[in-house]
């Protein structure tokens, strides 16, 4: 009984393992085709590098689950500039990792184009 | 003459078997960190999102590995029980569903995330989970060998189990203490 059930898993783990390998590399191709055609703007490419595998941001493409949705965070980009540079929570400092700039960057592209014209 | 040659194989077996685990590693690291990391999600089976799935699989991974290295004590007398027939089969059925468990984990954060190295704790869990498919390899290939030393497959076994807890410890555990046990 327990022989047969090793041997089914052996296969099972063979297979399941070549095929974790294959869609390592067939995966990303499948899903670029999908994707939305990326708005331009240094501050996303800053945010999706450093900040989607944590967060969700439609804008972004990103849908990270360890920090807050920022998609229903409405903050400024004094405050998110803030944040980003000192860290909060269990969310690190990123002073020293990314530039004055970058963080400038990302915090008007997280804060979002509305954020000036409508008051927020 | 046979044990001559039995014992300078050992040393060779044991060489190939860490070689084998070392390129493993080193294979998904640098995949890791040139690939593009889509940040897409890419399914959750059936948990409620994609973090759920990673912590209750990495979770269900390390339950079974301790099955795997308890039966291991029992076989090997460390329990001073004498180990049943059956309990070679559960060590073995364990073990797979250990490594079995691993994979919709590992292939999100390859995948998805990549290599990261944005604070200690991301760079240890992302350095740890390559070095586990590197140590599970370097396992199966001493299992698979004859006529090695017999601390080998023990500690083989105690480094797998080691990396794999170290991993959960730092993805895990981490997110339990952050935020608690996530909903299915």
């Amino acid at each position: 009984m327990l022989r047969g059930v090793d041997r089914v898993l052996a296969i099972v783990s063979v297979a399941a393992a070549a095929a974790v390998v294959i869609m390592l590399f067939a995966g990303p191709q499948v899903v670029a085709e999908d994707k939305p055609a990326p708005s331009a703007g240094a501050g996303q490419a800053v945010f999706t590098e450093n900040c989607g595998s944590c967060h969700t941001l439609s804008r972004a493409g990103t849908s990270g689950q360890v920090g807050p949705d920022l998609d229903s965070v409405s903050l400024g980009p004094e405050e998110i500039q803030e944040i980003v540079s000192g860290g909060t929570g269990s969310m690190p400092s990123f002073e020293g990792k990314l530039s004055d700039a970058e963080i400038s960057d990302v915090a008007k592209f997280v804060a979002g184009p509305d954020y000036s014209s409508s008051g927020r | 003459m046979e044990a001559t040659v039995a014992t300078r194989a050992a040393p060779t077996r044991l060489l190939v078997a860490a070689a084998a685990g070392a390129a493993v590693a080193l294979a998904l690291g640098v995949y890791g960190n040139v690939h593009d990391p889509s940040q897409e999600l890419v399914f959750t089976l059936f948990f409620s999102t994609t973090i759920s799935m990673k912590v209750w699989f990495a979770t269900l991974s390390v339950a079974f590995a301790v099955v795997q290295v308890a039966t291991a004590l029992w076989m090997y007398g460390t329990l001073r029980v004498q180990a049943p027939d059956w309990t070679g089969g559960l060590h073995r059925i364990s073990g797979k569903l250990a490594f079995l468990s691993t994979l919709p984990v590992a292939y999100h954060c390859l995948w998805s995330l990549g290599f990261q190295d944005t604070d200690t704790r991301v760079l240890v869990h992302s350095t740890l989970g390559c070095a586990f498919y590197g140590a599970f390899v370097a396992k199966v290939t001493i299992v698979r060998s004859r006529s090695l030393p017999g601390w080998a497959l023990p500690v083989a076994g105690g480094l797998v189990f080691a990396v794999l807890v170290l991993a959960w410890y730092t993805s895990a555990v981490w997110f339990i203490g952050e935020q608690g046990w996530p909903d299915v």
